[in-house]
């Protein structure tokens, strides 16, 4: 019955003929990895947490003991990197879960249900999505403030259409198909169809789409701290770092390269798996793969 | 094939809902949600005297929808406020830093097409192989690199380290004082032009070499990717094998057939990253102090400059709005499948 | 006797997939004069398309020719560059007429790229073109010319697609199931149609099909082919009126015949899967008349008699003459 859930079986199989999906997912795993058990391997925890200044060692260029240097309060540019990574991971879970939450019920309720609620759901979702998401999550940020929650907020309401659109138009053709079709017939409840039938099968994609999204999210929350509208510092976050980096590029570039090339690495982790998946659940380029046009 | 007036009307009536929409979210998140709107308005360092005067203007002792009301005639004259910054309206503001924007922004876009399309082009042709899995994984980096970070980085090499391009602002700044330059439409490689000014006009190109190529990291990759997609399924087409087997040559079947089923798709999901672009380009603004309304946005953030910032931001999402419908409008012009 | 036109000489054809290798063509050969034509019969995964793609010089990038060599007027075509083949020396009829053409563009445009890749302009290119429409038998070829295919019969676009194979003179034309997507009505025709080009144009044409039935009325010789391997070739009337391979024997059992109300018979069973190595005669496992362990375990070879060669064990050392062809 669940067709998106055996795809997704097939899919670590086949990641290994898929080199760059692979490297993807082996980066999302350090990531996560890293991000749960940040605080106790970095070599100067203090440092991290960003409660120091150690005005002696103040931008030092990378050297055995400080391998990315030290920023402008002498703190260790490696350690605040590595723990940021916690910080992102969290930005990313919560935005992605919240919105995909949001996105789900709105999308549900007026694919399900339809009619003139459906109509208005939809429009606001459309309206949402005039924004260009980053711009709206910086207008939302700018008016609630700076700090790590204020930030999930604003990203969550440029997020939420996204996944409100992708789960109405899955609802939409789910509903219609056959099965569900025969469900109603042999007059099994509207709530039975909608938990046994509709659910997993309308929600599936945007909960894959959801997961990959993640380098998308941690993305968007650099640029928002970026700018001044995220995270306070002295968070380690690493657009904040990149940005504290900014007016010292010319001479510490260590400050703002090694956060951006972290956060690089972390988005092109997520980009590539979700590469290979589209490439992989394409019916079209999945026909390329499986026979590359051959008729015998 | 032209498109009915019928659906051009049917599609700006639909442009115009969402329009409001947007003005209305911007309402909904400037008055409702702050418990105290008058202190957005009027500045981090107002008076009793200023806030009060705020208050009134916003009408806010009145019931919302009276609010509401003012508001949107507020806004169909043109009135988006007073930047405390710059004591400028902000729509006299954002006019000026429009084309600055503009100019980086389809210089960027322009350029990332131009690359795009003959590498998606090319990894089509070479399905699986080397070129393929070159153009694969670079487009995929580039959406992922930081735009902010990657302008950053290319100004410390190219510019502070090797010198070869300048690392900032449109024009020369004492040039421009030596010169008097003014501009007239804000675009300042046509002004330079209209003026006469060869040696600026050298002198502004040269600076918008660097952040245009920026801005075109992702116009190009998701052109590469959409082209070499789109390229792929087109070439997989009976009438590809039978040209082929007619004695057509490649690059004919690529240019005079597989390019018109590829343009139509292409053009409409590339006019809705023209959106992206914008953005891209504002973070760019921000590194190379390119005065544009990405600068004019980030300043104010800094400055708590609210009146600037929530102008700024809704005169884009317009502006994205607008781009949208034309593009809508453009694709089913040039692509008879589409039309309703 | 002439000089053969065309020449396959042990012709292998496989194709590379993620993860094996299918073999759709295992060493075919045959020669055809000038103006003689061929009929390449066999069920769907035999192989015959992938033969006429090879002949075509058009296989899709993942096919690799393994072995043997094409001839066509002396020419080895597959070491020649294929665009100085295609279209030139070989050229294909395309099966599906619905998607054999580009809806977006005219069959004008389509004239002049095919008539432009041997050089000369576009004004003298669509005066070729309406030349051998009209010889085609369209009254009004400015018209054709300037429609989109959608706005032609199925009729009338078999016959532009017939025109664009012969407009650049090819020695060999491929029709790839010229009478599968035409409705009954217009069979009659495309058959009279492919016979006007062969003498007005006195070339060498293969037709790939799969119905037996319509090989002696378009061909002078029938190749029966089954597991990428020819089993049966010889004149079409005398194949078909006294088949010798047990497969042919079964494949004109199936032909429906008018007037005579003989029971259809399918053929039970399902060819072997060309991805692994074959044992044996590979028909062996669907034959009726299999002659017990020498079919498994022994790959039969070629029989001759009459001018007809078959690849059997039943006719085993009644080898008597040499085929005609």
């Amino acid at each position: 019955m669940t067709a998106p859930w055996k795809s997704l079986l097939h899919f670590i199989p086949y990641l290994k003929s898929d080199v760059l999906g692979l490297f993807g997912l082996t980066v999302i795993a350090a990531f996560i990895l890293v991000g749960i058990t940040a605080p106790y391997i970095v070599p100067y925890p203090e440092d991290a947490w960003g409660s120091t200044y150690n005005v002696e060692r103040r931008l030092q260029p990378p050297s055995r003991s400080h391998i990315f240097g030290t920023d402008e309060y002498g703190r260790d540019v490696f350690s605040r990197v590595v723990l940021a990574s916690r910080f992102s991971l969290i930005i990313a879970v919560s935005v992605v879960t919240l919105s995909l939450i949001i996105g789900i019920l709105v999308g549900l309720i007026a694919g399900y249900w339809g009619g003139p609620l459906a109509t208005t759901l939809m429009r606001v979702t459309d309206m949402f999505l005039a924004f260009p998401s980053l711009l709206l999550a910086i207008a939302f940020a700018s008016i609630l403030g700076r700090g790590l929650f204020n930030l999930i907020i604003a990203l969550t309401i440029a997020w939420w259409p996204w996944y409100a659109r992708l789960v109405y138009v899955q609802v939409n053709s789910v509903k219609n198909m056959p099965y569900v079709e025969a469900a109603r017939v042999s007059g099994l409840s509207s709530t039975t169809i909608l938990v046994k039938y509709i659910l997993p099968n309308s929600l599936t994609p945007a909960t894959i789409q959801a997961f990959l999204d993640m380098g998308g999210a941690v993305l968007e929350a650099a640029a928002l701290s970026f700018v001044g509208v995220g995270v306070k510092p002295p968070t380690p976050e690493w657009g904040l770092m990149i940005s504290e980096g900014w007016h010292l590029i010319g001479t510490a570039w260590w400050v703002s390269l090694f956060p951006g090339l972290a956060l690089f690495f972390t988005v092109l982790g997520f980009n590539l798996l979700g590469d290979a998946f589209r490439e992989y659940s394409n019916p079209k380029t999945r026909r390329l793969l499986e026979s590359r046009g051959v008729k015998l | 094939m032209p498109v009915s007036l019928g659906y051009i009307v049917q599609r700006l009536f639909l442009t115009l809902i969402v329009v409001l929409g947007v003005v209305t979210i911007v309402f909904i998140a400037t008055r409702i949600i702050p418990a105290h709107p008058e202190f957005l308005w009027a500045g981090p360092h107002a008076t009793e005297e200023q806030l009060r005067k705020a208050r009134e203007e916003l009408r806010l002792d009145e019931p919302i929808i009276v609010q509401y009301v003012y508001y949107l005639k507020s806004l169909l004259q043109g009135d988006l406020g007073v930047s405390w910054r710059t004591r400028n309206p902000v729509l006299k503001d954002i006019i000026s830093a429009l084309p600055g924007t503009l100019e980086l922004a389809i210089t960027g876009f322009a350029i990332g097409i131009a690359l795009g399309l003959p590498l998606g082009l090319l990894a089509a042709l070479n399905y699986g192989g080397f070129i393929d899995k070159i153009v694969r994984t670079s487009t995929i980096a580039g959406s992922a690199i930081p735009i902010f970070w990657a302008a950053l980085i290319f100004q410390l090499v190219l510019a502070i380290k090797l010198g070869l391009l300048p690392g900032g602002h449109r024009i020369d700044p004492s040039l421009a004082i030596v010169t008097g330059f003014k501009p007239i439409t804000g675009f300042y490689t046509l002004d330079t032009l209209l003026i006469g000014r060869l040696d600026l006009f050298i002198d502004v190109v040269k600076r918008l070499i660097m952040p245009s190529l920026i801005v075109a990291i992702y116009p190009m990759s998701l052109t590469a990717r959409m082209t070499r997609s789109l390229a792929l399924e087109s070439l997989q087409e009976d009438f590809v094998r039978n040209l082929r087997s007619w004695g057509v040559s490649d690059s004919t079947i690529i240019r005079r057939y597989v390019l018109k089923f590829i343009i139509p798709p292409l053009v409409a999901s590339l006019g809705l990253s023209f959106g992206y672009t914008l953005v891209g380009a504002f973070l760019v603004e921000v590194i190379f102090a390119w005065n544009g309304l990405g600068m004019y946005i980030v300043m104010a953030i800094l400055s708590y400059d609210y009146p600037a910032i929530i102008g700024g931001i809704m005169i884009v999402a317009i502006f994205y709005t607008l781009i949208n419908a034309f593009v809508d409008i453009l694709h089913a012009h040039i692509d008879p499948r589409v039309r309703l | 006797m002439k000089d053969p036109m065309l020449v396959v000489k042990n012709l292998k054809v496989s194709y590379k997939l993620k993860d094996r290798v299918v073999r759709a063509v295992r060493g075919v050969s045959f020669k055809l004069v000038e103006g003689q034509s061929l009929c390449i019969v066999g069920e769907s995964g035999c192989g015959k398309s992938t033969l006429g793609y090879a002949i075509s010089v058009s296989l899709p990038p993942n096919a690799v020719i393994e072995e043997g060599e094409i001839l066509v007027n002396g020419v080895n075509i597959l070491k020649t560059d294929p665009v100085t083949v295609r279209g030139k020396l070989v050229s294909l009829i395309p099966q599906d007429v619905g998607a054999a053409l580009s809806p977006l563009n005219t069959i004008g445009e389509v004239f002049a790229d095919v008539l432009g890749s041997i050089g000369g302009g576009r004004d003298s290119s669509l005066k070729v073109a309406s030349d051998i429409l009209k010889s085609l038998g369209f009254s009004d070829p400015q018209r054709i010319l300037k429609s989109y295919p959608h706005e032609l019969s199925g009729g009338m676009l078999q016959r532009v697609l017939i025109a664009l194979a012969i407009s650049l003179n090819p020695k060999v034309i491929i029709a790839d199931e010229p009478t599968s997507m035409v409705d009954a009505s217009l069979r009659r025709e495309v058959v009279d149609l492919i016979n006007t080009i062969r003498y007005n144009y006195s070339v060498t044409t293969i037709i790939i099909t799969h119905d037996i039935a319509i090989a002696p009325s378009l061909c002078d010789i029938t190749a029966v082919m089954y597991a990428g391997k020819i089993v049966e070739i010889g004149p079409s009337k005398s194949l078909i009126e006294k088949p010798l391979h047990p497969y042919t024997k079964m494949l004109s059992k199936s032909i429906p015949r008018i007037m005579k109300l003989v029971e259809l018979k399918p053929i039970p069973g399902l060819p072997p899967d060309l991805g692994s190595p074959i044992k044996g005669c590979p028909f062996a496992p669907r034959c009726p008349d299999v002659v017990g362990d020498l079919c498994y375990n022994v790959e039969p070879e070629e029989y001759r008699a009459g001018g007809r060669s078959v690849y059997c064990h039943l006719y085993g050392g009644a080898s008597h003459d040499t085929i005609s062809a």
